[in-house]
């Protein structure tokens, strides 16, 4: 597998992309969760992404939406973000962990070079407190800039992208 | 003692519970995922007896990256399920069991969860590797008395056009390609047209993963420049020997 910089990493969680297969409008309930996806791509056309977004049923609250890369040189795929509930513990949660924290799993490029999932390990944040925060941190951490298209109740606070020094590192 | 104590002592006091829901515990033990979060276990007394859920995350975590959708996933799935004793109820898994059995269960539940997470490795962009193992293999088996040669250069100067067996069929030998997607499907035209340039005397045979699942223009291209399509490695598993029988004779 090819090796990552971390900047590298950070600047395909970062790069302009634009949704190219849209989500469906309403998620569909499967076997247990709520489930939609869709797929972008970077806007030199080179790269290409799929993001899913699944929220449990029994426990709304545990919900995750995820950022995968698709290399066009190797198999496979590289989770670069995932924005997180409050499911449950998780590698890098406060220890003792008095009750569940939102968090995101951001690609580590020591996790690849050390052969584990890039997403290994999560960091606890308060940008968001809901579903619908998340998914609105989200596209606007992922740079989806057509989001609004398909994403209209999001609109608003979606645009303009701003330049915040280390916005994917909470 | 309840059987939250007794399963606290058995984990030897590694773990805790919370209430997510009344009357659903979520336990929480030192069992990951590989991405660092919790295996997601969930316990409920019905009856006198526990019953050890996922409810439904193990699916949905699956979901990230593999689909449930075809009838040979679902086999596989619906095996390791039943190999472990775990049922299914509109994706959430579950385990019954009795309290003073919860120790054992749990360990069973916890790693179905695991090996039902691993079908993640089943995706087909990462088994595609597979086949030219399984090309390999095929023509090991079938067609070994034309002393295949993998990997060989007919045109001395030029390292950019390689075939991947050349068997040695006279009057023309046979220049066999794999290919298991478009890339290597325009690569194997230019590769048949510059050895006809050339004025080689051969055969040229081409092995697809599946054809149907080139583009129009990839199929039409090949098409015109190869001798000889198997349209899977099922078609050739079946066929090559007959074919190549009648090359020879």
């Amino acid at each position: 597998m090819k090796e990552y910089t971390q900047q590298e990493l950070d600047d395909l969680i970062s790069c302009e992309k634009d949704i190219c297969d849209p989500p469906k409008k309403d998620m569909r309930k499967e076997r247990g969760s709520r489930r939609n996806n869709m797929r972008l791509r970077g806007r030199d056309g080179s790269l290409e992404f799929s993001v899913f977004m699944r929220i449990n049923e029994d426990f709304p609250e545990d919900f995750s939406i995820g950022l995968e890369y698709h290399p066009q040189e190797e198999r496979g795929s590289i989770c670069l973000l995932r924005c997180n509930g409050p499911h449950g513990d998780f590698l890098g949660s406060p220890i003792p962990s008095s009750h569940f924290h939102y968090h995101i799993h951001k690609a580590k490029s020591q996790n690849l070079a050390s052969g584990l999932r890039a997403e290994r390990g999560g960091e606890v944040t308060d940008t968001y407190a809901s579903y619908d925060q998340a998914l609105h941190h989200f596209l606007r951490v992922i740079h989806a800039v057509n989001a609004e298209e398909y994403f209209p109740g999001l609109q608003a606070p979606l645009l303009p992208f701003p330049e915040k020094e280390g916005e994917t590192q909470s | 003692m309840n059987y939250l104590e007794l399963l606290k002592e058995q984990f030897n006091h590694q773990i805790d519970f919370r209430e997510r829901r009344p009357g659903i515990l979520q336990l929480i033990a030192p069992l990951y995922y590989e991405d660092g979060d919790m295996v997601d276990i969930f316990l409920e007394q019905t009856n006198g007896r526990i019953r050890i859920s996922d409810h439904g995350m193990t699916l949905m975590r699956l979901s990230y990256s593999l689909e449930l959708d075809t009838p040979n996933k679902e086999r596989i799935f619906q095996k390791i399920l039943s190999e472990n004793r775990i049922q299914e109820e509109n994706g959430k898994l579950f385990l019954e069991t009795d309290p003073e059995r919860i120790y054992p269960a749990i360990l069973q539940f916890a790693q179905a969860v695991g090996k039902i997470s691993n079908m993640q490795l089943y995706k087909r962009e990462v088994i595609q590797s597979l086949f030219y193992e399984l090309l390999a293999e095929v023509i090991e088996e079938k067609l070994k008395r034309y002393h295949p040669r993998p990997s060989v250069f007919p045109i001395a100067e030029r390292d950019d056009l390689e075939v991947d067996y050349l068997f040695e069929i006279k009057p023309r030998p046979i220049y066999l390609f794999g290919i298991k997607d478009s890339s290597k499907a325009r690569l194997a035209t230019i590769s048949c047209l510059e050895f006809q340039r050339a004025k080689l005397l051969f055969k040229s045979f081409v092995v697809h993963e599946d054809f149907e699942d080139l583009g129009r223009k990839d199929r039409s291209r090949i098409t015109s420049a190869a001798d000889k399509q198997f349209i899977s490695l099922e078609d050739f598993r079946a066929n090559a020997e007959q074919v190549f029988d009648r090359e020879a004779a």
